[in-house]
């Protein structure tokens, strides 16, 4: 099962409850919304795919299905950005 | 609000040392004629590599992401590049500032090596002019560093001092850093050293030559020209509200430019420090600033809380320099 890890050179930090993202390479500066707080947690943590979709469930209280789309979308998004690849 | 103005904002209303600088070391192998740092016949005793991991440490868990170290010339502490690699595992955004005449292949890639963010060095114009403004010969150096940092991939930054002995090396400088394509940075404020002394005061550049750069030249300050205007929080600017600065030998202040000691991290948790000084309670007795309530070129006053204290001696002094500054801008916004 696909794990992810951080991309060389990303800086992160949670600030007052949010996550707040360095791209410095690209002098870019992301913040995450509170799903993607709570996937990014997830992400680090070492949790795969699976387990996070497992954990938004609990979370969120939602359907397998609609979480395992959003995850999936999120987690594409932060690749493409270039914030966390797979290990 | 862009994200970045949201996070200064947040940050500086809930104080979270978002910003931080680590003066490693006093020590210097240049001995350039404007540095804030007096000369020293004896260096006290450096806070060790362990103690610096600590205070990144608990920066860290009060929320900070951006790392400075600078010196002195921070590459005489044996341990940098452990440091950067250090700041960098603890997901920091990490800055080295360097007069760039030490660095070889070997430092470079120990440097790329360490994950380093971005490094920035000092020029102050065309080989003769550089030489005789850092008292040493190493113009030749620093130039062969930014050819290898860029080779290795290290975003490098160049900064400038315009002053008398160098601000007809403006175009060389500017040219250097387009033909080489990297960013340049340029300031005017010669600060008087650390110790109050203030001869260095006399290479600033007068009145008319900064007022041509800034109204002419297009050229931009590295720090926001960001007037205060009334007098209330907006009369505050980052220092021991957003920003931090430790010293070589532990001593904490709210900006590398504002000598006034918080505490110091051998005796206290650098946390606790943050948590309990009576710092920011004085800054914030808005009624103490007699002179700027009063002055006429408040509107245009990019007040430096440290400039003002080094010259003056009380928080709520001014400065000779912040003086002339708001006096510039006054012109320029007027005409
Ligand atoms: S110029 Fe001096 S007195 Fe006037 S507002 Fe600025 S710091 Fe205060
Ligand atoms: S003390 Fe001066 S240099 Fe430091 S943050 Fe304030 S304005 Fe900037």
């Amino acid at each position: 099962m696909t794990k992810y890890k951080l991309k060389r050179g990303i800086a992160y930090r949670e600030i007052a409850g949010n996550i707040y993202i360095v791209d410095s390479k690209n002098s870019l500066l992301h913040q995450l919304n509170e799903t993607a707080t709570f996937i990014w947690r997830c992400l680090l943590s070492g949790k795969n795919l699976e387990e996070i979709v497992h954990k938004v469930c609990l979370e969120y209280d939602v359907e397998p299905e609609i979480a395992r789309h959003d995850v999936e979308e999120i987690v594409t998004e932060m690749i493409n950005k270039g914030l966390v690849e797979e290990i | 609000m862009n994200i970045t103005s949201h996070l200064q904002k947040i940050s500086f209303e809930n104080r979270i040392p978002l910003y931080s600088i680590f003066e490693l070391t006093y020590r210097c192998n240049l001995k350039c004629l404007h540095c804030y740092i007096p000369p020293q016949k004896k260096y006290k005793q450096e806070i060790t590599t362990s103690v610096v991991k600590k205070i990144i440490n608990e920066i860290a868990s009060l929320g900070g992401l951006y790392l400075v170290f600078t010196g002195g010339e921070p590459l005489l502490r044996k341990d940098i590049f452990e440091l950067v690699e250090y700041a960098k595992k603890k997901n920091f955004v990490v800055i080295l500032f360097t007069n760039g005449s030490l660095m070889n292949k070997n430092s470079v890639e120990n440097l790329a090596v360490s994950g380093v963010d971005s490094v920035e060095i000092s020029i102050y114009g065309r080989e003769h002019i550089h030489n005789k403004f850092v008292q040493r010969q190493v113009f030749n150096n620093v130039i062969e560093s930014i050819y290898l940092l860029k080779q290795y991939r290290i975003d490098v930054c160049l900064k400038t001092l315009l002053t008398k002995l160098n601000y007809t090396e403006f175009e060389f400088i500017k040219n250097l850093a387009r033909n080489l394509n990297i960013r340049l940075k340029v300031d005017f404020v010669v600060t008087p050293r650390n110790d109050g002394s203030v001869d260095v005061l006399r290479y600033t550049l007068d009145e008319n030559r900064i007022y041509k750069f800034l109204s002419n030249q297009g050229v931009r300050l590295t720090y926001d020209r960001n007037f205060k205007n009334v007098m209330g929080e907006n009369f505050l600017c980052s220092a021991g509200f957003n920003l931090v600065c430790v010293s070589p030998v532990g001593d904490v202040y709210p900006c590398i430019q504002l000598p006034y000691k918080l505490g110091n991290v051998k005796k206290k948790s650098f946390v606790n420090i943050w948590r309990n000084n009576d710092f920011i309670a004085k800054v914030k007795n808005f009624e103490k600033y007699h002179r700027c309530s009063k002055c006429r070129h408040i509107f245009y006053c990019s007040r430096c809380i440290g400039l003002c204290y080094i010259e003056s001696g009380s928080l709520y002094g001014c400065s000779y320099t912040v003086l002339k500054l708001s006096q510039i801008w006054r012109r320029i916004t007027s005409n």
